[in-house]
């Protein structure tokens, strides 16, 4: 079992401490649910390159050989999510009313609507999600809309990890199995995107 | 002599006045109300034919939008099923443009260049109301 410190930093040999504390975006109160992305770089260093600018980033990060990278402290929010979509629409449980509002293209408005409930209510957000980021490219490179490139299949080390790490947060954080969603399944992104991680 | 040299000047200087009229940018639009169907948006066929740009909104788009990186474009902005593209043509810029109801603008320019924007200037109800945060996934805090 994976054992947190006080700073919320993994206590595991399996885990690479790597953390960016710039990524960090205030306290986490509580974990309610794990979302899996794909980072659209060839490396981890491109995605670490990237959190030192201190914008968007995740809390762990899975390299095609499989190693496991913690990069933010299971404490802090980190912004992975964005704009989260109607989870009473895909799941075909909106009152009337909110299935009107709910199926107009108002990324803004669904996502406000959504902040005033909470999980299961709503998907899990920056707010009280563990992001993790595989890392893998939307091939192929030459084709100038990214929408039409698709994200390549995860390595079979990157599925074992993936596997392990979520086995092992779940137990950890009390994170419930039908709380962890792929990214495009939350919010408005490639369909693609971890489309072949499985836990 | 001085004389033919002012008028051949008088004459340099009308014609390099006239090389400066420059035609007006032009806009084609080649594909509008499209649904792509890649992108995990709640969007259908029906409501995508509702997004139908005109010249004056690409216009404004290509020359008002914000440059961002590919990286932000792919991975960090919401993004929609429904687009619209075609050909713009100036004496500055000339390629392909492709804009969706995300407000997400492609420049692919002829020399196969290709810039990610931001139309920030965007406006409902045909697209969607952008905020603060658009260019990060901050959303959610």
């Amino acid at each position: 079992m994976i054992i947190f410190n006080a700073a919320g930093h993994a206590i595991h040999a399996n885990i690479v401490l790597k953390i960016f504390p710039v990524i960090g975006k205030g306290r986490m109160e509580s974990v309610k649910g794990i979302i899996l992305h794909q980072t659209g770089g060839a490396t981890a260093a491109s995605s670490f390159n990237s959190y030192n600018n201190g914008a968007a980033g995740a809390h762990f990060l899975v390299d095609k050989d499989g190693t496991i990278y913690q990069t933010a402290s299971v404490y802090q929010q980190t912004w992975h999510v964005g704009k989260l979509r109607s989870r009473c629409l895909a799941e075909l449980s909106c009152s009337a009313a909110e299935q009107r509002q709910a199926s107009r293209f108002d990324p803004t408005g669904t996502h406000r609507r959504e902040m005033t409930k909470s999980v299961p209510g709503r998907y899990p957000s920056n707010q009280d999600s563990i992001g993790i980021e595989i890392v893998g490219q939307a091939l192929p490179l030459n084709e100038p809309n990214p929408d039409k490139r698709v994200y390549e299949a995860l390595s079979p080390q990157q599925k074992e990890s993936v596997d392990w790490l979520i086995r092992h947060l779940t137990l950890a954080l009390k994170i419930s199995r039908t709380e962890i969603f792929r990214h495009p399944t939350v919010s408005y992104k490639n369909n693609s995107e971890a489309a072949s991680a499985s836990w | 002599m001085v004389k033919a040299i002012l008028i051949g000047l008088v004459g340099l200087l009308a014609a390099c006045g006239a090389k400066q009229t420059t035609p007006p940018p032009q806009v084609r639009i080649e594909q509008n109300g499209l649904y792509t169907g890649l992108i995990s948006s709640d969007e259908t066929a029906e409501s995508c034919a509702g997004f139908r740009v005109d010249e004056r909104i690409v216009m404004e788009a290509i020359e008002s939008a914000i440059d961002v990186t590919e990286r932000v474009y792919q991975h960090e902005l919401v993004a929609s099923n429904c687009t619209a593209s075609g050909t713009f043509a100036s004496p500055k810029n000339k390629g392909r443009w492709t804009l969706d109801r995300a407000c997400r603008l492609i420049f692919e320019r002829e020399n196969g260049s290709v810039e990610y924007k931001l139309f920030k200037e965007c406006v409902q109800p045909l697209f969607y109301e952008l905020d603060v945060s658009e260019t990060s996934l901050q959303s959610g805090r």
